[in-house]
């Protein structure tokens, strides 16, 4: 997995890309949650996620749910097929805000 | 037109950085196989979750485990058997979420439960460790 991190209209952008599983979602899980120190609004963008498997579904759950106790604004963005099919099988999908 | 019997097995290190070489190998076996790409991605998807829970949970992440992955095609169904070695585990410790709750564990169980017909376990021919065997329906193209 690889990231970046863009700034604009005070909000932050983090792209994904890759394969976020067991090896690689601690790395996606430690930045959300230090992006969610700076902002009050974070946008996960997943166009480029080639694969995400339930320990990477688990990062961005944790993340919503810091974004919630902080009052931080949290969405996610252009969903790959991927992102999309394993959101909708746990349902998240009514879950998380996608914009 | 599917082979009318075809079959694959390898042994893998029970670790994370394995799991993508996991991946790339059912995938190129089951592409071989004329498999449907739905399909692929979702007997992808439950081989990965349950090669996580012997990582995480029969070897505890220990790094010196081993996984044997076999996956059968036949004409109208794929079978994968996963064998570890590590002490048998609880068929019940990692119990699926309820959908749409949210709290990040147990989220590969029900990963599991949806993309496959059936999964359980059964006793390991050498008597030692785990064996999970997860089948899937498939429909011919």
């Amino acid at each position: 997995m690889a990231y970046s991190i863009a700034s604009k209209d005070n909000k932050i952008f983090v792209h994904l890309n890759g394969e976020i599983d067991l090896e690689r979602s601690p790395e996606a899980r430690k930045v959300l949650l230090e992006c969610l120190e700076n902002t009050q609004h974070l946008v996960v963008d997943l166009a480029e996620v080639d694969y995400i498997d339930s320990s990477g579904v688990a990062s961005l759950v944790e993340a919503l749910q810091t974004s919630r106790k902080k009052n931080i604004e949290f969405a996610l963005t252009n969903l790959s097929d991927p992102a999309m099919k394993v959101l909708k099988l746990a349902r998240l999908d009514k879950v998380f805000k996608i914009i | 037109m599917f082979p009318s019997n075809v079959n694959f097995a390898e042994t893998f290190t029970a670790k994370a950085s394995e799991l993508k070489v996991i991946r790339a190998a059912v995938k190129e076996f089951l592409q071989s196989a004329s498999i449907a790409e739905d399909e692929i991605s979702d007997i992808i998807l439950a081989t990965d979750e349950a090669c996580q829970n012997i990582i995480r949970h029969a070897y505890k992440e220990s790094d010196d485990g081993t996984i044997d992955i076999n996956v059968q095609v036949s004409n109208n169904e794929i079978v994968v058997i996963l064998f570890d070695y590590a002490e048998p585990v609880d068929p019940n410790c990692c119990e699926p979420k309820q959908c749409n709750t949210l709290s990040p564990g147990g989220l590969g169980n029900l990963f599991i439960n949806k993309v496959m017909d059936s999964t359980g376990y059964q006793c390991p021919p050498l008597g030692v460790g785990n064996k999970l065997v997860m089948k899937k329906m498939i429909t011919k193209e």
